[in-house]
């Protein structure tokens, strides 16, 4: 039987109040962040869009979802520290709209005109991949320049699959519903062109594949803008729009009626049980996860304040502890739960592959969570068969078919990354707290190799070695290593689909199991073949 | 005098609203069964049930049923009943109906008839009471076909200013004022014509006018047995439009030499016509004395603060002498304890000349508590309907002084609960919140003079913690429909929650904001968020911390488009739009659809009508206020789907404009 966890956590202790400072100045600066992305183009954008009587993205969104619902954006600084506009001048929502939960597209014109960077793509993509994983009915709310041509070589390409993913979630009955509030030209004009429902907002709306100047070059003639591509001429001529809306607030009625016509019939089981709060408060995630991600901590004292009630039934407590598995429930949805508690071994390893396993067998959802500095090496551990026994946990996490949530709250270096459902294995959701660390392993470690490296070739070569160029090389890479871990590198390139505050965890998965239970949630007994 | 003892076992209560459930309770109170009447449309009344049994009366208009006493003799008699009590209003002062029911051998609980005929006619009245010594305003009636001159000399006898009034009527109709003679021809005609419309007779007298008296009246008893007393006095000076609104026992600022006079010369004035059974002698009194007004041969409608002092139920004993009993007590044992106030509940609105408010009633509960007491006409999910009067309920408090009588009222008045239904409560709230009336300084005038107390609202304070109480409600409600399975109303990983909900009264339109449960709630005033409270929300209950400090509960309830909340400083009604609600313009291009839900006021377009993009189609009437609907494009009027006075709801299509 599940038994509530008991903490052991040192709330007043100084530990905990290092870690929670650190924590809450790592929150700040991501909150800092998201008030960035907020002020959208900057003023002087911000101002010309109100000055035409245009809503914000937002306000957009805000009017479009259920009063009193929760929203999540996801990767809201994707681009950062790349080059590109923060989040991509696109906002990616996970919301409620006439009481069906929804993926929301929303263009913000005031960043570049809404022009799409190689970001804005990975960004629109990522947000296509959540719909059609998650059965979710997909709104997108357009105002756009198209592709931000100085960059199209990076565009052009990548930006084709958006409309195939759109026409694929359509044949698989996953409905879209594109509202126009503005430009939506050239390729976005398939936007509107692939999805099942059109709304366009009159005088505001211009849709067409080649704008006046683009006629005017091809075939020299002088087009209106109204007549060319006007959700008037749309509605009435083209039949390119199905709607048609006086103004902004009322395509975004008309949005909200179509989604209630939808009937949306959610096909996961519902949660199953009480959604009873965790026994200890949400305030103390903060001083749990170390300010130096290798110190270790235990897992339990983060799930003991994200689970229904701190319960976790664990399995195999005694075998591989180093990998924590066991189940719980979140919202009262059941979950299974494989939390790192340290390196993994062997042991560990086919601890997980198991329990995935199981999980499959029974159709629970797992939530991994990562802190993980990698698989044990050395010669004992290699003789021992470490490579078969950390592959049998890939292929489990792999095949596995039960949606995969991820949480990241330490380290993730190495295969660790891999066998814990990181990105590249397609977890439903991905998120990280603001301390997390991500890389192929750590960087001092990193740097230590690369000059083991090189004093191996000095060796070979007889070449003298010297030190100090040594030691210099040495810790410009381990910094450059340092800033190419952080959590805001990570989420800037998309390896995640957020940072969150620590705080939030237990909403933020909530949100992410709601949108999983879209879909039908079903394992599989089908796996790789296993190395015995 | 007979004497003789009939023992009532039932009777036919012919009255409805409050005072038949009063006349039913007074009937078992005393063990008699009581027989209920209502006409078709009334069949849901509260006091249908609460009657042993109830006869329907047939017939669609008033006339065919409460006020025809055939129809009331044969439903007494279909009931078996033994007699009839007539309450007030209706045919309470017809002496058709105890003839009629004298006939059909059932024992009238009321007068003997040629008592009420005598009161009943004002000019009469006045010279039988005069005759027993009871003060009167010098008056004069004006013959059938007098002369300019006759009228004159009669008037410059009576003195001006003066009153003209309709013999056989009551309530202020046939009433014109005449500051001096060149007003009196026109009036005297005007007043004629008017009383005999209203009463069947164009007899009209002359009245000496006094500028400011104060109404006193004093409760008379008698019986069978040649017994008359009186059940001391009754203030009912604070009126509207000649009818009372507040009453109270005992008169205020009277000097008991002058009470007791008034005492005796209204025992007297029911003696000279052989009264039996409730009556009132109703007074206007000023400095220079008192004066006899009329005489009402029936229970009044304020008979219970005279209970709520004297302890005395008159209903039972009304009962008892009808039965032919003598009254149980003597003059002497009659004796007043503390002071009692009722006031009027109406379904009107004040400020527009008390128009009628009907509606329906979605939630009522009444102030409870010792020295309390009311006597409604509804019951949750009771529609008020425009046919009857809109009398909805009387609130009595008693109090050892009359401070202490009027601030018990005061409180009940705050806390009663009545959703759906829009009354005079605010304005019932100001006067008794008044330093003048509570100084006494109020005679009959003194609603005309104080137009303030008929436009009081609640303060803008307490409308925006009412406001605030809704923003909590529906956040809660919103939350709960969610498919987010742990509590997260509002939350937001970027940015904030910018939803914001319109409710209108008739304060105007607030904006209100209450996103995320443990942040306060904001009201937008002069374009800035001003934060009013937090709170916390159960079932429809919301307990505030107010930015005050003070923790007040309220009381939320919900339909589609209306809340209601009730708390401790009053309650507030808002109409509230859903995000899915059309604008003004309507949901499609040519239809006007009601943005609210309300009365429909004016119809300014007729079908064929061609309008132009912005002109008025409709004027609905929504939460106090008056909204034109406006044309959302050129075009012909195809359709008129509503007419003046019509209720219509959110969304219902009014016009329809066929685009040009």
């Amino acid at each position: 039987m599940s038994t509530p966890i008991r903490s052991h956590l040192a709330t007043s202790g100084e530990e905990f109040t290092e870690n929670a400072t650190a924590m809450r100045v790592l929150a700040e600066e991501v909150r800092h962040l998201h008030d960035q992305v907020l002020a959208g183009g900057g003023s002087q954008y911000v101002e010309r869009h109100r000055s035409r009587g245009k809503m914000m993205v937002r306000e957009r969104l805000e009017a479009l979802v259920d009063p009193g619902t929760p929203v999540l954006e996801l990767c809201p600084l994707a681009g950062l520290h790349t080059g590109d506009p923060v989040g991509g001048g696109v906002v990616v929502a996970l919301a409620e709209v006439s009481h069906t939960q929804c993926l929301v597209i929303a263009n913000d014109p005031t960043v570049r005109g809404g022009t799409t960077s190689p970001t804005t793509i990975r960004k629109l993509l990522r947000a296509m991949g959540v719909a059609e994983e998650n059965r979710l009915p997909l709104l997108m709310l357009v105002e756009s320049g198209g592709a931000d041509l100085p960059r199209q070589a990076d565009v052009f390409m990548p930006g084709g699959e958006q409309f195939r993913r759109l026409t694929q979630l359509s044949a698989q009955g996953i409905p879209s519903i594109c509202v126009v509030f503005g430009s939506s030209t050239a390729g976005g004009a398939y936007l509107p062109g692939m999805s099942d429902y059109t709304v366009m907002v009159e005088d505001r709306a211009r849709v067409f594949l080649g704008g006046p100047p683009l006629v005017k070059m091809a075939i020299g003639e002088d087009a209106d803008e109204e007549e060319l591509g006007g959700a008037l001429m749309h509605a009435r001529t083209s039949g390119l729009c199905d709607y048609l809306a006086r103004d902004e607030p009322e395509a975004i009625r008309i949005a909200r009626g179509i989604v209630a016509h939808l009937h949306w019939r959610r096909l996961g089981p519902a949660p199953a049980g009480p959604a009873d709060e965790p026994l200890y408060p949400a305030e103390e995630l903060l001083g749990i996860a170390s300010v130096d991600v290798r110190v270790p901590f235990d897992v339990r004292e983060v799930l003991a304040r994200v689970l229904d009630g701190s319960r976790l039934e664990e399995f195999k407590e005694s075998y591989g502890a180093q990998l924590v598995c066991g189940w719980g429930s979140l919202g009262g949805y059941p979950i299974g739960v494989v939390a790192n508690n340290g390196i993994l071994f062997s042991p560990e390893a086919q601890k997980g592959a198991q329990f995935i396993a199981l999980c499959n067998r029974t159709d629970t959802p797992i939530l991994f969570v990562q802190n993980i500095t990698g698989f044990m090496v050395g010669t004992r551990y290699e003789q021992g068969g470490i490579i078969k026994d950390g592959a049998k946990l890939i292929n489990a996490v792999s095949n596995s078919s039960v949606p995969h949530l991820t949480l990241m709250v330490g380290a993730s270096y190495g295969a660790g990354n891999y066998a814990m459902a990181g990105r590249a294995y397609d977890p439903r959701f991905i998120f990280t707290w603001p301390n997390h660390r991500i890389a192929v392993m750590g960087p001092k470690q990193l740097a230590g190799v690369l000059s083991i490296v090189r004093r191996n070739a000095a060796e070979a070569a007889g070449r003298p070695f010297d030190e100090a160029a040594d030691e210099e090389l040495r810790q410009a890479t381990e910094s450059q290593i340092e800033e190419e871990s952080t959590a805001q590198y990570a989420t800037g390139r998309l390896w995640d689909d957020g940072i969150i505050d620590p705080r939030d965890t237990r909403t933020v998965l909530a949100i992410a199991l709601a949108a999983v239970h879209s879909a039908p949630v079903q394992g599989t007994a089908v796996f790789g073949v296993v190395r015995h | 005098m007979a004497q003789v003892v009939h023992p009532i076992r039932r009777v036919l209560v012919a009255n409805r609203g409050e005072i038949a459930r009063r006349l039913i309770k007074g009937a078992h109170d005393a063990g008699c069964e009581a027989i209920a009447v209502y006409a078709a449309d009334d069949a849901a009344g509260p006091h249908v049930g609460e009657a042993d049994a109830a006869v329907l009366l047939p017939g669609a208009t008033l006339a065919e049923t409460y006020l025809d006493p055939a129809a009331l003799v044969r439903a007494a008699q279909a009931a078996g009943a033994d007699a009839l009590h007539p309450g007030y209003g209706f045919l309470s002062e017809n002496p058709a109906l105890p003839e009629a029911c004298g006939r059909a051998g059932i024992v009238w609980v009321g007068p003997p008839p040629e008592a009420m005929r005598v009161m009943g006619h004002k000019a009469r009245a006045k010279e039988v009471v005069a005759q027993a010594g009871v003060p009167v305003l010098p008056s004069a009636v004006v013959a059938a076909g007098a002369t300019p001159e006759e009228l004159a000399a009669a008037a410059e006898r009576v003195g001006y200013p003066l009153l003209v009034k309709a013999s056989a009527g009551g309530g202020g109709r046939g009433m014109r004022l005449v500051p001096g003679p060149g007003d009196l021809a026109d009036a005297v005609t005007s007043a004629q014509r008017e009383s005999a419309a209203a009463f069947g007779s164009d007899e009209v007298f002359l009245e000496r006018y006094l500028a400011a008296p104060r109404h006193v009246e004093v409760q008379v008893f008698g019986d069978t047995w040649g017994t008359v007393l009186h059940l001391y006095d009754r203030e009912c000076s604070v009126q509207r439009r000649h009818q009372k609104v507040l009453e109270e026992a005992p008169a205020v600022l009277v000097p008991d030499a002058t009470r007791r006079r008034m005492w005796d010369a209204a025992v007297a004035a029911a003696q000279v016509v052989d009264y039996v059974g409730a009556g009132t002698v109703e007074y206007l009194v000023d400095d220079t004395g008192f004066y006899f007004l009329e005489m009402n041969t029936r229970l009044q409608v304020e008979h219970g603060v005279t209970e709520l002092v004297t302890g005395r139920d008159l209903v039972g004993l009304q009962l008892a002498v009808a039965s032919g009993l003598p009254l149980p007590f003597g003059q002497a044992e009659v004796s007043v304890t503390g002071h009692a106030v009722e006031v009027r509940l109406c379904a009107e609105r004040p400020r527009e000349d008390y128009r009628p408010t009907p509606g329906t009633v979605s939630h009522v509960s009444w102030p409870e508590g010792p020295g309390l007491r009311t006597d409604s006409a509804i019951e949750a999910g009771s529609a008020v309907s425009p046919a009857y009067d809109s009398l909805v309920a009387k609130l009595m408090a008693r109090g050892e002084d009359r401070g202490a009588a009027i601030a018990k009222l005061c409180l009940a008045l705050r806390t009663l609960e009545l959703d759906g239904l829009e009354t005079n409560r605010d304005l019932l709230a100001a006067v008794l919140d008044d330093e003048a009336f509570r100084r006494g300084d109020a005679d009959i005038h003194y609603l005309e003079h104080r137009p303030d107390l008929r436009d009081a609202t609640l303060p803008d304070a307490v409308r925006w913690r009412h406001g605030a109480a809704v923003a909590f409600r529906l956040t809660g409600e919103r939350a709960a429909r969610s498919v987010v399975p742990v509590p997260a109303a509002g939350w937001r990983n970027v940015g904030h929650a910018l939803h914001a909900d319109q409710l209108t009264d008739a304060g105007g339109t607030m904006v209100v904001r209450a996103p995320v449960p443990d942040e306060p709630a904001h009201v937008l005033v002069d374009g800035t968020w001003q934060a009013v409270g937090t709170a916390a929300t159960r079932h429809g209950v919301v307990d505030l911390v107010a930015e005050d400090g003070l923790r007040r509960r309220y009381r939320v309830r919900r339909t589609a488009h209306a809340a209601d909340v009730n708390g401790p400083e009053g309650q507030s009604t808002f109409a509230l739009r859903t995000e899915d609600d059309p604008d003004e313009r309507g949901g499609i291009a040519g239809e006007c659809r009601a943005p609210l839900p309300g009365a429909v006021t004016k119809v300014l377009v007729a079908v064929g009508d061609t309008v132009a993009e912005g002109d008025g189609l409709v004027v609905l009437e929504a939460m106090k206020m008056e909204h034109t609907l406006r044309a959302n494009g050129a075009g012909t009027v195809a359709q008129v789907q509503c007419a003046p006075g019509q209720q219509v709801d959110v969304n219902d299509l009014l016009v329809a404009v066929e685009p040009a």
